[in-house]
């Protein structure tokens, strides 16, 4: 699931999987966040994961390891 | 814009996955109905139409003139089109043209009519507030004419259109209607948590909520649309998509499994025209030569919430310029 997760994040914010861990803090301008970015993270992980993320979890979300609390719940 | 609103960061940070880079404004006074009323006279002249074939007109808006008559009315007559005409108004945004064209087609279709302007048009910067983040850099103003006529040569259409009114908040100007007259209260603008400020009188959209209407719903569309026409998806040379913001349109190819070299993007040209987007995305296709015999999929999606979308194979279609009046 962790590797998944990583691949997909990555995917949205265009960048190496590698270059992911679910120590990094993905909201940063290394990789051009905006709000668009955030929506795309959240539908992507609720229409893989079949999760239901709520807006205010999603925005507390600092790190990708925050993400991993919030699909598997 | 909303500079003086925002600093430049923040400006910056909107414009950039949104991808305007020009918007335009209607001039103080200047209706929808006038933008459609110029954009069906150049057309009608260019083309050489006869104004007597013209046996109908439908205004697709969320700004008419009046609360009432029809806005199609009054086009009418401003038109000198026959008495005999149908002339009606229908309130869609981001969807219009397409709910525009099928009702048009449908009525060719039936034989009620064989010649029907189709007018989008929407002054909606009147409607949206310049301290509100996700919507001061998105839209401008505009104003398109479509002539949908019968042909003995037409090539077959296939259209899909589909709702879903339980998301009727996500896209709205709260105030006006019956539901929450206009009074002091709506008028006043109020913070959000986000830093952008908006009325009750003021357009609202939901970004969160439009983006993943969008980015679910418009990939089966496609789908549904190529299936009911009978054409492998690979086989659609090019996808006409209403120009929410470029972030999106190229999020919605990548999950429909669609090269974005075949998604049209003229939103950086123009801005969310609403209803116009997709004539304006044709007009800009007919300038770059003859695309007859291409097989093209269109899809509108918005305020409702409503989308829709057409399949075909592209005739020999005339087209005139993109003007600004």
């Amino acid at each position: 699931m962790e590797e998944k997760l990583i691949e997909l994040v990555a995917d949205v914010l265009e960048a190496e999987p590698g270059a992911l861990s679910l120590d990094t803090e993905f909201k940063t301008d290394e990789f051009d966040w905006d709000s668009m970015k955030g929506y795309a993270i959240l539908v992507t992980l609720e229409d893989e994961f079949g999760a239901s993320i709520t807006v205010d979890d999603f925005i507390a979300a600092k790190r990708v390891g925050d993400l991993l609390g919030l699909v598997s719940e | 814009m909303g500079a003086g609103h925002f600093d430049a960061e923040t400006i910056g940070k909107v414009v950039g996955p949104v991808g305007t880079e020009t918007l335009y404004f209607a001039a103080d006074g200047q209706t929808a109905s006038d933008l459609c009323f110029a954009a069906a006279e150049r057309l009608i002249s260019s083309a050489g139409i006869a104004k007597d074939e013209i046996d109908g007109v439908i205004f697709v808006s969320q700004t008419p003139d009046y609360r009432t008559p029809a806005t199609a009315c009054m086009l009418q007559d401003r038109l000198g089109l026959p008495r005999t005409a149908v002339a009606m108004d229908l309130n869609f945004g981001c969807s219009g043209f397409v709910y525009g064209a099928f009702t048009a087609a449908s009525f060719v279709e039936s034989g009620a009519c064989s010649k029907l302007l189709v007018l989008n048009g929407d002054t909606l910067r009147r409607h949206t507030s310049l301290q509100d983040k996700g919507m001061a850099f998105i839209l401008s103003d505009a104003g398109s004419a479509v002539l949908i006529e019968a042909s003995d040569s037409a090539e077959p259409m296939t259209f899909s259109m589909n709702t879903d009114g339980s998301g009727y908040g996500t896209l709205i100007i709260p105030a006006g209607g019956e539901r929450l007259p206009k009074s002091e209260k709506t008028s006043e603008r109020r913070l959000d948590g986000d830093g952008s400020a908006r009325s009750d009188e003021d357009f609202y959209m939901d970004g969160m909520g439009v983006f993943t209407f969008a980015v679910r719903e418009v990939p089966l569309l496609i789908d549904g649309l190529a299936s009911l026409h009978g054409i492998a998806k690979d086989g659609v040379d090019d996808f006409l998509f209403h120009q929410a913001n470029a972030y999106m349109l190229k999020f919605i190819a990548k999950r429909a499994g669609i090269p974005m070299d075949k998604v049209h993007v003229n939103i950086g040209r123009y801005g969310n025209t609403n209803g116009s987007t997709i004539p304006f995305l044709l007009a800009d296709f007919a300038a770059g030569g003859e695309q007859a015999g291409r097989n093209v999929i269109m899809a509108g999606f918005g305020v409702g919430l409503s989308w829709g979308g057409i399949a075909g194979r592209l005739g020999t279609f005339r087209c005139a310029e993109i003007i600004s009046v």
